[in-house]
């Protein structure tokens, strides 16, 4: 079974989940997480969630659990690019994605938690311009 | 017509992809396709996990006027003591959240349930376009 990626840009964690996620996989995907989090002491998870087409109650279970353990380890973890089908749907069961962040996308998210993204000169050639992630801690760019 | 069996949990995601596609080839808007899903994905998870496992049947139903999903879950697993209980929101015996059989009668149109203890439970669900 193919692995959910977690990259790691200094403070963050980024998480994009790309395939179906079936009860095991969402298991397994929190579990990596949290161990990731212990690992990197990361202050902020973001996950995208945009290519799921569905949410059932056990994924949103999955979701606000891992959201609520990672608070305990000091990491807020915010979930981004929810369809708006599957917004109306989870609302429509009445769940409750309790304890949990949302924004639009991955900048609106780092937005939101004081993060910005700025464009830099590149030192070799100013005329190249590239967009890095600017956090209020200095950036890791380490292998953790 | 449509019969998926429900023994393994990937056959959650095959259940729920199917009727997917089904609401989709009858040109069911992206959220009533969405409802669809969610709903099936919560049944078929009912059937595997409370029912030890079992089979959806999944169909295309029409009347003089409209055309809708069907779908048979049928198990034969322990069945439900108490069936307004086991509908009421956030009641549960497992480890889920107790949102299964109410979310989906909530995201359905039909909602029928039938349980036996010792016998195993039979639920009919039909979104109309």
């Amino acid at each position: 079974m193919e692995q959910i990626p977690i990259l790691k840009i200094g403070p963050v964690l980024i998480v994009t989940i790309q395939t179906e996620l079936h009860d095991r996989k969402a298991e397994e995907l929190q579990e990596a997480i949290l161990r990731r989090i212990q690992k990197t002491g990361a202050s902020v998870v973001t996950v995208d969630i945009t290519a799921l087409e569905i949410v059932d109650s056990f994924i949103g279970r999955v979701l606000s659990e891992t959201a609520r353990m990672a608070k305990i380890m000091d990491t807020r973890v915010v979930l981004v690019g929810m369809r708006p089908a599957v917004t109306i749907t989870l609302l429509e069961m009445g769940l409750e994605l309790e304890g949990i962040d949302s924004a639009i996308d991955i900048e609106d998210g780092l937005k939101k938690l004081g993060f910005e993204l700025r464009k830099i000169e590149s030192p070799e050639t100013r005329s190249e311009r590239e967009t890095m992630l600017a956090g209020e801690e200095a950036p890791d760019y380490g292998d953790d | 017509m449509e019969m998926i069996e429900i023994h393994i949990e990937s056959d959650i995601v095959r259940a729920r992809q199917a009727a997917r596609s089904l609401a989709e080839s009858l040109g069911f808007s992206i959220l009533s396709k969405t409802r669809v899903a969610t709903a099936v994905s919560e049944l078929a998870r009912n059937t595997f996990t409370y029912g030890g496992g079992g089979s959806m049947k999944l169909e295309k139903i029409s009347d003089r006027t409209r055309v809708g999903v069907h779908c048979i879950f049928v198990d034969k697993g322990p069945g439900i003591e108490d069936i307004v209980k086991a509908m009421t929101p956030g009641y549960t015996t497992g480890k889920g959240l107790g949102f299964g059989l109410s979310g989906s009668k909530r995201l359905m149109d039909d909602f029928k349930i039938e349980s036996e203890v010792g016998n195993g439970t039979r639920i009919e669900v039909i979104k109309w376009k």
